[in-house]
């Protein structure tokens, strides 16, 4: 079979520098993989009652039930599903607002710019935890509900850290040629702005992801998100209340800690391996 | 100057949102001030009640109104504990800057001399293994940590106890037993809340010392003969302490929200706890006055931070 080759690495060195990347991404697909094709592989509703309470493992329920005879293995599923869709929206949402208000600072410049950097700074220093959890007291949390406020509480960083780059371009000489010749805006931030910041794009990416799903988690194991959705937190939030009881921990909260640990720990992994390799001077 | 703007438009922000948000739920306005019990309520009580939060007058009044009885230091009234909300945070916010206070100095200090070492011996094996469990743990939640940390200390060996503060019946032991009680059911959170902090604070000083582990004045400063322990805290380790004062700065003030998960896992009666449970009951004066005080923790920390780079940094002292 002909392999595709990283044309900057052709003999495949990209794997053996970067082991961590190549793992995170493993693990990462296949956790993607479970929540997408899950429920065809496993047809078993996380609401159905398909057993008595707490019911030990069997052939058709390989996690056994929880305490009111739902599927325990569907949980994890749909909680996959939960957990990841949240992480992933949040963190396209906020990097491109992020995006957004970098490039019309530096576009725009002076004045407007100065405002919106005061406000970047002011904005960094809400921690989004406590403001999420006001938020979700006062209007119900619904998936959306929760995704956009996680998306209100992460764009700051990324477009301070966006802004400092653009700006660094802008004063690139081709880039001072193309305005000189009258370039518009949005040619400036196609041709120029945006292959001069993918890299940080993808970083800030699954920087917000990994703090989505970790805050996610940690809302839904408070019992504050979604209560119409599963998810990994929720069945550790419930999983708790029974975790003196025998072994029952080992199916109830060890998948889904492992599920949130094993997301985590792989998009750090990604994360930090892709940095290494845009930024040679982090090589140590 | 911008600075203090910049706070001011956090608080601003802060307050306006306090202000509005229980104004915008859905039904009676009252609801959110003194919680269901208001549909029991006689007519003339709901009138005196409504004239109490200048509910009755136009919303520019009412926030007038929200603003002096704060400057009075009135919080509001916590409807499902009866009594005012200042009152009720008082001893759990005690328990709270005990343990967070404790875990702060604590990884903080241990932080930097792990991240020193981590920095000098980055060849040998304990420093490549410590330096992947640090990233490890540094990208797991507070509340996996503290629950895999029950489970086995508590549950399977039974050598830490498993909620409150003190010993159930603590007030009648002897002041030495009250102690160790205390510090015997601190441990478990205490190592969970460092556990998520000092990993973080290691990387950070790893990471600005080696930026200059070999600069040319550090070997001037080895050949003047100067003592490694001078070498490495007073030339290298210096070199992390503007991105760790930063750091600092942002984390004291977010102290109570990261305690939140951990103080409901160990049931430790902080301000985190009483903050999940006024959530849990829509105690919203409560919610609101943990949140108001939460955030001036917030807008401290970067002052102090603001405060310390001027000690730490000529540059930024001598800028105004």
């Amino acid at each position: 079979m002909q392999h595709r080759r990283n044309p900057n690495y052709p003999d495949g060195r990209f794997r053996r520098r970067y082991p961590g990347v190549i793992i995170g991404f493993s693990i990462l697909a296949v956790i993607v993989l479970l929540a997408l094709l899950g429920p065809w592989v496993y047809p078993c509703s996380p609401w159905e009652y398909v057993g008595r309470p707490l019911a030990p493992p069997s052939w058709a329920h390989p996690l056994g039930t929880n305490d009111v005879g739902q599927d325990l293995l569907s949980e994890l599923i749909y909680g996959a599903r939960t957990s990841l869709g949240i992480g992933f929206a949040v963190g396209l949402v906020g990097t491109l607002v992020s995006l957004m208000v970098a490039l019309s600072s530096v576009l725009k410049g002076g004045r407007f710019d100065f405002v919106l950097m005061r406000l970047v700074d002011a904005w960094l220093t809400i921690p989004p935890l406590l403001l999420v959890m006001l938020l979700v007291a006062f209007v119900p949390p619904k998936v959306s509900v929760l995704i956009l406020a996680l998306s209100l509480f992460s764009w700051a960083g990324g477009a301070r850290i966006f802004r400092a780059q653009a700006l660094e371009l802008r004063s690139e000489l081709y880039v001072e040629a193309a305005v000189a010749m009258g370039a518009s805006g949005p040619y400036l931030v196609r041709r120029h702005f945006l292959p001069g910041l993918y890299h940080l794009i993808i970083l800030n990416f699954l920087v917000l992801t990994r703090r989505a799903v970790l805050l996610e988690s940690s809302l839904a194991f408070l019992g504050l998100a979604d209560p119409q959705h599963k998810s990994w937190g929720m069945m550790l939030q419930y999983g708790m209340k029974f975790m003196a009881l025998g072994d029952l921990w080992v199916r109830w909260l060890l998948p889904p800690a492992l599920a949130l640990g094993l997301t985590l720990i792989s998009l750090a992994l990604i994360g930090f391996g892709l940095e290494r390799r845009f930024e040679p001077t982090l090589r140590t | 100057m911008s600075r203090v703007a910049g706070y001011l438009l956090v608080l601003a922000f802060i307050l306006g949102l306090n202000f509005t948000l229980p104004r915008l739920l859905p039904g009676e306005p009252l609801t959110a001030f003194v919680g269901e019990q208001e549909l029991v309520l006689t007519p003339e009580f709901r009138q005196e009640l409504e004239r109490r939060y200048a509910l009755d007058q136009p919303l520019p009044q009412q926030f007038i109104h929200y603003l002096a009885s704060l400057l009075q230091g009135d919080l509001g009234y916590s409807f499902y504990y009866q009594a005012p909300v200042v009152k009720i945070i008082g001893p759990p916010l005690f328990w709270t800057i005990l343990l967070c206070g404790l875990s702060f100095l604590l990884s903080t200090g241990l932080g930097v001399i792990l991240g020193v070492e981590l920095a000098r011996q980055r060849e040998r094996v304990w420093a490549r293994a410590a330096l992947g469990l640090a990233l490890l743990l540094e990208s797991l939640p507070g509340f996996l940590l503290g629950m895999g940390l029950l489970m086995l200390f508590s549950l399977k060996l039974g050598l830490f106890p498993f909620f409150g503060a003190l010993e159930v019946a603590a007030t009648r032991s002897s002041s030495g037993a009250f102690g160790a009680g205390m510090l015997w059911h601190m441990v478990l959170p205490l190592l969970t809340l460092m556990l998520g902090e000092l990993p973080a604070v290691a990387l950070l000083v790893r990471a600005g010392m080696l930026k200059v582990i070999n600069a040319p004045f550090v070997v001037t400063a080895r050949a003047r003969g100067l003592g490694e322990a001078r070498i490495k805290y007073r030339y290298q380790a210096r070199n992390a302490l503007l991105p760790l004062i930063t750091r600092l700065g942002l984390r004291f003030g977010m102290l109570l929200g990261g305690a939140i998960p951990v103080e409901v896992i160990f049931a430790y009666p902080g301000a985190g706890q009483l903050l999940f449970h006024a959530l849990v009951k829509r105690d919203y004066p409560l919610i609101q006055g943990l949140l108001l005080v939460s955030i001036l923790a917030v807008l401290a920390g970067n002052a102090l931070a603001e405060w310390g780079y001027r000690l730490a940094d000529p540059r930024v002292r001598n800028q105004t």
